[in-house]
């Protein structure tokens, strides 16, 4: 019987090793305002860059608004009177509004009449971003107006505007591989060598990303790109054309690329950007786009269609460096990235399956799948293995099995649960089979999965949840008692079984792997 | 460890409102991810508002700041409990090896290992022979259990066996009689001794995951 001062120890040891490590980060720090301070100091020109590299919650975007044939300046706009953030900021992004309009001089400025979307434009943008995958909500009293530019495709004008975003919660990510210092990394994996920097949840789980957005109206379009000056950037992006900053340089130039230019948000500070293309086949071609206050555009390219971009830098006064990119850092960060993932991917198809799961459990007793490779597992999976293999996990013996008892494959079905045995457990990533959404994921130890009661829950914002399990052999179908005595019975196939029940507590009836009868809550 | 906070002219006010951000802002960080669940992006969240709701009432709150953030971070966990019922939540990840913070160097308020030994700046022991596989299913279980128990309970734990406060002092934090804090803890110890002898329940089982419909 454990005493009380031994039960706890363990929670006292287990928190402490919890938030071993944690630390707040700078920026959020910084953007906290002291008591009679009036406004923030302005950081620091490198700082202000750093953190220009690494704010969290929200993001910029260029907007470009073509207006085809009747293109009016917005120039000569009366200025607004009223305050340049008229609605309420959202909970939880004000610290990190300041910490964009102390290092973006355009968003220290009122707005402006002209700073402000047609009101077509902001609908559909808004309507965009919500719906987007990694966007949440534009903040309207932070749109900017930037410039005009002649139409890309020839027609009309355009106008260019900086909005800024709010991303939106989202789950993990692999943020990269790198040096083993800086602000941002998280270690995972051996002390010496490259390390895995970062699966895992962004520090600020709010993401920014990229969209294209094209009005009805036949004679305007609307075309919404984020550039991305947040931590978001570099983690999330992948669109073509993005050149994202690495994850572990922290002052790292974005630039967007367009099927028309570049563009690209920098910092109070920076008087001269260069970008060097390399067109392939030809010789890198440097040039130098117009900054209009935090943006610099640049629509032309050496040869049609978007060249590579190898560099970007900025230049401050007097031509010094602020901080520049090269493609061949990104390469090298991302190969080295690839080879500790092998790696871990490679000693986990040596693992060992614990003898019951073979014994028990049909699905951990079919041929390992040709064809099966790890690109298609989860960063949850993914990170499970990295971190040391808790669970013994191996990859290699991994199954799909499609809800309903569809045929094996290995991977693209999206209805159906993994099952990844290992020597010292097992996990369980189920996706639900009502719509896309998050999968459930859990690993737990062998006496848990020969229980019959591993399951993994998603809630629904309906109420209810859905419950994938993975039960023993003997399991034809397993059945729930749900609240006011309702009987739900679901089939098993290759021991996984899944269903839907309400929100409220219930009672699963199934045989363990001794097959004995057992009832769970769950 | 060198800090850097850049927060306005430095008048005296704003030197000791930095130099309690300094102090404890780390500690107040990792007693919100505890009350959160393990929740870091949310502890995050609490601690920025924790520690601008103290700046703005620095006057009242500068003879014992310490205890007043504290108090403010655990309504504003209560109110962020009530809140997550609605939300959709996050998937549950593991985050062993920390997150992007700081300068990923030990801090002065990491505690010691039970059993003596440092943690090391990704909160995992790197000791030779050390089962790191039951370590965290262990500690996966401690964390799991925690997060299953109600807001004051869990509130209790963390306040009395985290932050290491004085029953007193847990009261002042949580806006509870001593008693009261007694009760929850009692309580609290019970329910965690149950559930952490339930070998379902001891197996890291994340919560759920709210998936939009």
């Amino acid at each position: 019987m454990t005493t009380d001062e031994q039960l706890i120890e363990r929670i006292q040891s287990s928190m402490n090793a919890e938030v071993a490590g944690l630390v707040p980060p700078r920026e959020l720090l910084e953007a906290i305002e002291a008591p009679r301070a009036r406004g923030l100091r302005l950081p620091s020109l490198g700082a202000a860059v750093a953190a220009l590299g690494s704010a969290g919650a929200v993001a910029i975007a260029v907007v470009a608004l073509a207006v085809i044939g009747h293109g009016s300046s917005p120039a000569g706009s009366r200025v607004s009177s009223g305050s340049n953030r008229p609605s309420p900021l959202p909970a939880g992004v004000a610290a990190e509004v300041r910490a964009l309009e102390a290092e973006l001089a355009i968003l220290r400025r009122p707005q402006t009449a002209a700073d402000k979307l047609p009101k077509w434009a902001a609908s559909q943008a808004a309507i965009e971003v919500a719906n987007g995958p990694v966007g949440a909500q534009l903040i309207p009293g932070l749109t900017r107006f930037i410039a005009t530019e002649p139409s890309p495709i020839g027609r009309g004008v355009e106008r260019v505007y900086m909005v800024v975003e709010i991303g939106k919660p989202t789950g993990p990510r692999l943020v990269g591989i790198g040096k083993p210092t800086g602000p941002r990394l998280v270690e995972i994996g051996k002390p010496t060598g490259p390390r895995l920097v970062g699966i895992g949840k962004p520090t600020r789980p709010r993401l920014v990303g990229i969209g294209q957005l094209f009005a009805h109206d036949p004679s305007q379009e609307l075309h919404v790109w984020v550039i991305g000056l947040t931590r978001g950037v570099s983690e999330v992006v992948s669109s073509p054309g993005l050149v994202p900053p690495p994850a572990d340089i922290p002052l790292s130039p974005a630039v967007m690329l367009l099927d028309s230019g570049g563009i690209g948000v920098v910092p109070d500070g920076v008087t001269r950007v260069k970008w060097v293309y390399e067109p392939w086949g030809y010789k890198p071609v440097a040039l130098y786009p117009t900054i209009h206050g935090n943006v610099a555009i640049d629509r032309r390219f050496p040869i049609e269609g978007p060249p590579l971009l190898r560099s970007a830098t900025w230049y401050g006064a007097g031509g010094k460096v602020i901080a520049s990119y090269s493609d061949a850092y990104s390469i090298d960060r991302e190969n080295r990235l690839n080879a500790v993932m092998q790696s871990a991917l490679d000693a986990s198809y040596r693992q060992p399956i614990v003898p019951s799961l073979r014994e028990h459990f049909a699905v951990a007793r079919l041929p390992r799948l040709k064809g099966w490779t790890a690109g298609g597992i989860s960063h949850n999976l993914a990170a499970k293995i990295v971190e040391r293999n808790p669970y013994g996990l191996n990859v290699g013996d991994a199954h799909f099995v499609p809800y309903g008892g569809a045929p094996h494959i290995a991977i693209g079905t999206p209805s159906g649960a993994f099952v990844i045995p290992g020597s010292r457990g097992a996990c369980l990533s189920g996706s639900d089979p009502n719509g896309s959404g998050l999968p459930g994921f859990s690993c737990v130890r062998p006496a848990r999965v020969d229980s019959g009661s591993f399951h993994v829950t998603t809630k629904r914002s309906d109420g209810s949840r859905t419950i994938v399990g993975l039960v023993p052999d003997g399991n034809a179908s397993v059945t729930v008692l749900v609240t006011g005595g309702q009987k739900r019975t679901a089939p098993v196939f290759d021991n996984v079984w899944t269903l839907t029940i309400p929100t409220s507590p219930a009672t699963l009836l199934v045989k363990n792997a001794a097959g004995q009868r057992v009832s769970v809550t769950i | 460890m060198q800090r850097t906070l850049t927060l306005g002219r430095p008048r005296r006010r704003d030197v000791d409102f930095e130099a309690f951000v300094v102090a404890y802002s780390t500690q107040l960080l990792r007693a919100a991810k505890l009350l959160t669940g393990g929740d870091h992006a949310i502890a995050e969240d609490l601690l920025q508002t924790t520690l601008m709701r103290t700046a703005r009432r620095w006057q009242s709150a500068k003879s014992a700041p310490e205890a007043y953030a504290r108090r403010v971070l655990i309504n504003l966990s209560r109110d962020q409990h009530r809140r997550g019922q609605s939300r959709v939540r996050e998937q549950p990840f593991p985050e062993r090896g920390g997150e992007p913070v700081g300068d990923g160097q030990p801090h002065a308020d990491d505690r010691s290992r039970a059993d003596g030994r440092p943690s090391t700046p990704s909160g995992a022991y790197r000791g030779a022979g050390d089962d790191h596989a039951d370590a965290v299913v262990g500690r996966d279980a401690v964390i799991a259990a925690l997060a299953g128990l109600p807001a004051r309970q869990r509130e209790v734990l963390v306040l009395r066996f985290y932050a290491d406060l004085s029953v007193a002092e847990t009261a002042f934090a949580m806006g509870a009689s001593e008693g009261t804090v007694k009760s929850y803890t009692s309580r609290a110890l019970a329910r965690m001794r149950e559930l952490l002898a339930d070998p379902f329940v001891a197996d890291a089982e994340p919560p759920a995951v709210e998936v939009p419909k």
